[in-house]
């Protein structure tokens, strides 16, 4: 159904030109709904996704059936990773190798991450929240639910009374 | 074999803290891979994170790989039913109850403020990896270079990622 054939971080664009412009089964304010509760739910976003729109085309077969394409193809191949790394991670032309595949896939995190920002941040206090986020984790080393608590918590409240201030 | 249990515990439980996206269960799975469990060194850990960037679908396939190097075949199906499934669920639930209950004024101040928070823990993932990832001007060029790459082009990941290859195996003999 959907096909495990994207790539990193092309995967959303890739689902998109194929869902919503190809087989036109949702329109495009659709899709950008269910991406952002992929977001803000836990789970993989193109995982989510990939269950949002499964099981709104065809119910939980169609989740099922749609979390598998997107899923089996990259779990088999890293599955044989796992299994390759085991034998060959000593010897030195793969060490080398490895050692530029990592930097690779920092650019490419970064860059997934960058595009992610771009259309979800709109304001400056967003940007403290989220630096304070990075600073939690990173330099006072808190545990992912914790940081999620106290600075989602600050985040919430801040926007909870910049709504109702604006009612007034 | 004896590792499997724990391997599902810890999957469920970094599974649920992938909110935003997989990298932020980044700096709890290294800890828990690396330091608690000790399933994997620091180094394999990001090599084969790496190479999961250039695999089909979601980026944090590097989960089932983890779960073969640990325990083979039983520890692959595992970690991928305990990493994938408790969110599937979740997705399922909540996307059918949030047709009605998109639009409430709760449900967008929450959302709000979540977004921020969500894509700060994605940074910190991403932090963590590159502190492992990067060391020394060859591997902070290949970094800087995919990046600029990427921002600039629509040219296929997976390419860079054996680009990367290419490089390390010049350069980082």
């Amino acid at each position: 159904m959907i096909g495990g054939t994207s790539f990193g971080g092309g995967v959303m664009a890739h689902l998109r030109s194929s869902l919503v412009v190809r087989h036109q089964w949702i329109d495009d304010r659709t899709f950008l709904e269910l991406l952002a509760i992929s977001q803000t739910l836990p789970g993989l976003n193109t995982a989510n996704m990939a269950i949002l729109i499964g099981d709104r085309l065809a119910g939980v077969p169609g989740a099922i059936a749609a979390i598998a394409g997107m899923c089996l193809p990259g779990a088999v191949l890293m599955y044989s990773v796992g299994v390759l790394y085991n034998v060959g991670q000593e010897r030195p032309l793969v060490v080398a190798a490895l050692a530029g595949v990592a930097p690779a896939a920092v650019g490419l995190i970064f860059a997934t991450t960058l595009s992610l920002g771009r259309r979800s941040l709109s304001s400056a206090a967003d940007l403290v929240f989220l630096a304070l986020t990075v600073i939690c984790v990173n330099r006072l080393h808190m545990s992912v639910p914790r940081a999620l608590f106290v600075v989602g918590g600050l985040a919430v409240a801040w926007y909870g009374f910049q709504g109702a201030a604006k009612k007034r | 074999m004896n590792q499997v249990p724990a391997l599902a515990r810890v999957f469920a439980y970094l599974s649920l803290l992938t909110i935003g996206g997989g990298m932020a269960a980044y700096p709890e799975m290294s800890e828990l891979t690396v330091g608690v469990h000790r399933w994997l060194t620091a180094h394999q850990l990001g090599h084969m994170f790496g190479v999961g960037q250039a695999a089909p679908g979601p980026n944090m396939m590097v989960v089932v790989s983890i779960g073969s190097f640990t325990a083979g075949l039983p520890g692959a199906v595992v970690v991928f039913f305990a990493f994938f499934g408790p969110p599937a669920v979740l997705a399922l639930v909540v996307g059918r109850l949030w047709t009605r209950l998109r639009g409430r004024p709760w449900i967008v101040t929450l959302e709000r403020g979540l977004t921020p928070v969500s894509i700060g823990l994605l940074v910190a993932g991403c932090l963590t990896f590159a502190k492992g990832a990067v060391s020394g001007w060859v591997t902070a060029l290949i970094a800087l270079s995919v990046f600029a790459i990427v921002v600039r082009t629509r040219i296929n990941p997976a390419l860079l990622v054996l680009a990367g290859a290419l490089v390390g195996l010049l350069a980082l003999r």
